[in-house]
């Protein structure tokens, strides 16, 4: 049957099928005419659908169940990975199946997560991914995040994760179950963030934060399950390209709309489904209604309708003593900008950073002003923090330091609403800005995956790589320019690299004096951080300290007058420029500088924050190098009470001011106290950076002091060796910024002394008093103790093996 | 590959056959797990259930006729490749006149007019092949006269009149 007679078939056929069968013929002579091909046909057909339903009888149940059962779930329990036993399947779906596992050798049981996996990607792929991957996600060990254990392929080639496992609630159903209010909410909200946040800083990305991935044990503590493995497990996007199977095994409603659209998931991707999560902890709803909940309808609302606010309609959530009209009006103003804006649509107006997300969650808490919710001065409070911090984390990789530095170039477009022109400007550049880093990133995650290189090689070439190409670039947008200067400075500075740094605030300001109208803030952020490059630098050079003076110094001086008020680099610029000071032994000015930076902080972020701790922290060792030990230690307390309530805190903050409260304490005597703090901080993570190291090293000194004072010889010497062993990897200027060669071997000295070797101890004693007196002659609190030591040591009594003396 | 599937490419949706196909058996066969054991389960759960995992897997997708066409062709080929199991099983055991399975009885006349409907639909498929996939989703998929509409972008009234002369086509051409 030709073509043609087929359509008519169809066309006449949908017609009179619908007439009762007794008219049929007069409807078939009048509509086929002559045409008796096509009459037929129909006739025929028409002739047959009465009897036709018998061709469609139901198809029987059992014969699709039995038809697709040839593999059935759970088929693993009972067999071994490894030295695991399979227990129990925990969950099965699209991305493969969960089972629960035992190791049992006798001596200790283990609980383990098995995951094997699928995935549309290759075997071999896999494979290739799980070994550029697995150590990365190995190390990350963080008490909220599920670790990952091993990894590798069953015999038949399937892969599988072997995960820590984790026996809780789902986030959301704990908080609902115990009717947790919205401050305890917000407050395991920061907790999960504080998680995510290590990760970045490992160069990990989440990619799939939803509520079903974190867990919630009996005793409170959250857990991240399935970190970085989204990205093990799903294709990824050449640079320029777009992933056609991005979204791997995400469940839409909680990826971004840039991780709908294929691109590449960044550390502000993460921000967004954290914003997703806290909108669920808070109301019990999603932002969007969706049409269905097909995933077509789902990506729909993401990518182009607005999220309602979270107070927008009635919440559906169980709080303890408040109806949900109370819980909607807790929510309206502040939560409701704070998670709207994690919830931008485009990256560029997020927070950016877990961190920053966190922060004004704090903010609310406190009760202070949010960001999300600030003018200009807020806005710069924030970029600043994030250069501030990534400042102070040595290893803050790349990746988040390179995307951070774009952001508040953005907010403040958002600010300059009214200045359409400005606005146009400034969001041009930020694209500029942003092309050039993502580029940089692309290129760095393709060149980890090719060459296996390790995250700090990697971070450290392309950073080389994009400061090489900065020089030629951009010659015609100096704005952008001196920008991008300012990220890749702060991104070495981060990774202790600070000549480099220097470098590259000092062409920002050049540019930013000469090549166009800059604001004064611009030119006060890049004198800062110039300042701060030289500062760094003062260990090792001289002439660095004066440059670093008269810079903090005309800081000080711009940003005190009237017009600049509020801006966030005066506090900073008096706390660096104090710690200058101290260094130098001008205690009085390092004083009257910190007293100022005190109450800018607090005015700004509130007392319990990283910033307003430090500084109580310097008004300790202002105290100290005073002799007054009383305010000393009050101060050194209040530091780190302030800092235990940040949750935003990071283990550098909480060595530093743990290093100097147990300095103080073991040095009056209360040793029971000071060995109580140094058990509680229980031994670092594997994964501190150099910088940590260095102030790691500096407790481990006060450690190492108190066992030697109780006899503790043995532990003594362990802890010198491990205070030694933190300090290897760390930059030669932090370790001699903060003497810390020099104080281990004043714990050398003292063992020695303790165990009798005289000679030697002297040996280490004198080398050091010799060190410390050819530097700066206001350290004499180091040779001071070498002098005490040394006067322990009995005279006349050179080498010999004699009585450890007491005390 | 999706995104190829969309475009028509028809090496594309060969390609992404097994995938589905993988897919609904996995399914199934969960529900037939211990947990699901006293569940029965309808070819359009599965259908749909495919879906959500699958297209999970790829938010490109502009629509859903591209799926619910392959995973309708998938169905079909799942059922009809076990009758045909189950009836070379039969000639080669020569005893079997039915097969136990969650104890339901299945007969071979089952098996044996599934095979003869899919001999059927490749004839159809010559003719008409919007025809042949209306069959697949309404027969094999389960999908209503609304859904199977909305899938292949037409209106419900033509996929009725497709249904119904689909149904008499292949009436004839098995009885003859």
């Amino acid at each position: 049957m030709n073509q043609a007679l087929w359509h008519r078939v169809r066309e006449v056929f949908g017609e009179a099928y619908r007439i009762p069968a007794a008219n049929r013929a007069a409807f078939l002579d009048k509509t086929c005419g002559a045409d008796a091909d096509l009459r037929g046909e129909v006739a025929s057909l028409l002739a047959a659908l009465d009897q036709a339903d018998a061709v469609f009888q139901p198809l029987p149940q059992s014969l699709v169940s039995s038809a697709a059962s040839e593999i059935p779930a759970g088929r693993r329990i009972g067999s071994q990975i490894g030295s695991y036993r399979i227990v129990r399947l925990i969950a099965s779906g699209g991305m493969g199946e969960v089972y629960e596992a035992a190791r049992d050798d006798g001596k200790f049981q283990r609980r383990v997560a098995i995951k094997f996996v699928r995935s549309f990607l290759s075997q071999e792929q896999m494979i290739r991914r799980f070994d550029a991957e697995r150590s990365l996600l190995a190390s990350l060990q963080h008490p909220n995040i599920a670790q990952l254990i091993d990894a590798g392929s069953t015999d038949e080639g399937t892969p599988y994760l072997i995960m820590e496992f984790v026996d809780g609630e789902r986030i959301d159903e704990y908080c609902d179950a115990r009717q947790l209010s919205i401050a305890e909410r917000l407050r395991i909200f920061q907790v999960v963030c504080g998680a995510v946040r290590f990760a970045h800083q490992h160069l990990v990305v989440h990619r799939d934060i939803k509520a079903g991935n974190i867990l919630v044990d009996a005793g409170g503590i959250p857990k991240l399950l399935d970190f970085g493995i989204a990205k093990l497990l799903t294709e990824e996007a050449a640079p320029g390209e777009r992933t056609l199977t991005g979204l791997g095994f995400m469940t839409p409603d909680y990826a971004s709309p840039e991780q709908l659209r294929g691109e590449q998931a960044t550390t502000i991707s993460d921000v967004y489904s954290l914003g997703m999560l806290l909108y669920k902890l808070l109301t019990g709803r999603r932002p969007y209604d969706f049409r269905s909940s097909h995933p077509f309808d789902i990506s729909q609302a993401i990518l182009d309708s607005e999220p309602t606010r979270p107070s927008g309609k009635p919440v559906a959530v169980t709080v303890a003593g408040a109806t949900p009209e109370k819980v909607r009006k807790t929510l309206s103003g502040d939560i409701d900008a704070i998670v709207l804006m994690a919830l931008r649509k485009e990256p560029e107006y997020r927070y950016q950073s877990v961190q920053d997300l966190s922060d004004d969650i704090g903010r609310f808490l406190a009760n202070r002003p949010v960001f999300a919710r600030k003018g200009e001065a807020r806005h710069r409070a924030a970029k600043f923090i994030r250069r501030h911090r990534s400042a102070s984390i040595a290893t803050l990789l790349v990746c988040l330091a390179l995307i951070g530095g774009v952001s508040g170039v953005l907010w403040q477009t958002k600010q300059a609403e009214h200045e359409r022109d400005i606005a146009q400007i400034e969001a041009q550049k930020a694209k500029r800005i942003n092309g050039f880093l993502r580029q940089m990133i692309s290129e760095s995650d393709k060149n980890w995956y090719n060459h296996g290189q390790g995250p700090d090689a990697t971070a450290i070439q392309i950073l080389d790589a994009a400061a090489d190409r900065l020089e030629n670039e951009l010659q015609e947008e100096p704005a952008v320019k001196a920008e991008l200067h300012m990220t890749i400075g702060n991104t070495y500075l981060a990774l202790g690299k600070v000549e480099q740094a220097r470098h590259h605030f000092s062409s920002a300001l050049q540019l930013r004096r000469t090549a166009y109208a800059a604001s004064t803030h611009e030119l006060m952020e890049s004198e800062y951080y110039l300042a701060g490059a030289y500062e760094h630098l003062s260990s090792v050079d001289t002439s660095a300290a004066d440059s670093a003076e008269s810079l903090f110094k005309r800081v000080i001086d711009t940003l005190s007058m009237p017009s600049q008020r509020g801006d966030i680099y005066l506090p900073y610029a008096y706390q660096d420029y104090s710690g200058l000071l101290l260094q130098e032994g001008r205690i009085a000015e390092a004083e009257s500088c910190i007293v100022r930076a005190l109450p800018l902080f607090v005015d700004f972020f509130g007392e319990k924050h990283i910033a307003s701790a430090a500084c109580y922290n310097v008004l300790g060792h202002i105290a100290e190098f005073s002799g007054d030990c009383v305010r000393a230690e009050k101060n050194y307390r209040r530091a780190t009470s302030n800092l235990m309530s940040c949750a935003d805190r990071t283990d550098a903050n909480v060595i530093e001011s743990m290093e100097a409260l147990v300095h103080c304490l073991i040095s009056r005597g209360a040793y029971e106290e000071a060995d109580s703090l140094l058990r509680r901080y229980s031994a670092p993570s594997a994964s501190l950076t150099p910088y940590e190291g260095v102030l790691l090293a500096r407790l481990l000194c006060c450690g190492a002091w108190l066992h030697t004072i109780r006899g503790e010889l043995g532990d003594a010497e362990k802890t010198v060796a491990l205070a030694k062993a933190a300090i290897r990897k760390s930059p030669e200027n932090e370790i001699r910024k903060l003497n810390v060669r020099e104080l281990i071997d004043i714990e050398e000295g003292r063992l020695l002394i303790a165990r009798g070797w005289y000679s030697h101890a002297r040996e280490i004693l004198l080398i050091t008093r010799t060190n410390m007196k050819k530097r700066l002659d206001h350290f004499d609190h180091i040779a001071a103790s070498c002098n005490a030591l040394l006067e322990l040591i009995p005279r006349g009594n050179g080498g010999a093996r004699g009585t450890p003396p007491h005390g | 590959m999706l995104v190829n599937v969309r475009a028509g490419d028809e090496s594309a949706l060969n390609r992404l056959l097994p995938l589905v196909y993988d897919e609904l058996r996995k399914i199934a066969s969960s529900y037939l797990s211990q947990e699901h054991s006293s569940q029965t389960i309808q070819t359009s759960d599965l259908v749909h259930e495919a879906y959500l995992r699958l297209a999970e897997a790829d938010v490109t997708w502009q629509n859903r006729a591209h799926f619910f066409g392959i995973a309708a062709r998938s169905m079909r080929q799942i059922l009809v490749d076990y009758a045909r199991r189950r009836n070379a099983e039969k000639r080669g055991g020569g005893m079997t006149r039915v097969s136990l399975t969650e104890s339901v009885l299945l007969v071979d006349e089952d098996f044996s007019r599934l095979l003869m409907l899919d001999d059927a639909l490749k004839r159809l498929e010559q003719v008409d092949s919007r025809l042949c996939k209306v069959v697949e989703m309404r027969y094999f998929s389960g999908l209503t006269i609304e859904e199977t509409a909305e899938a292949l972008s037409v209106s419900a009234r033509t996929v009725e009149n497709d249904w119904n002369l689909a149904k008499a086509w292949l009436f004839r051409t098995m009885s003859s």
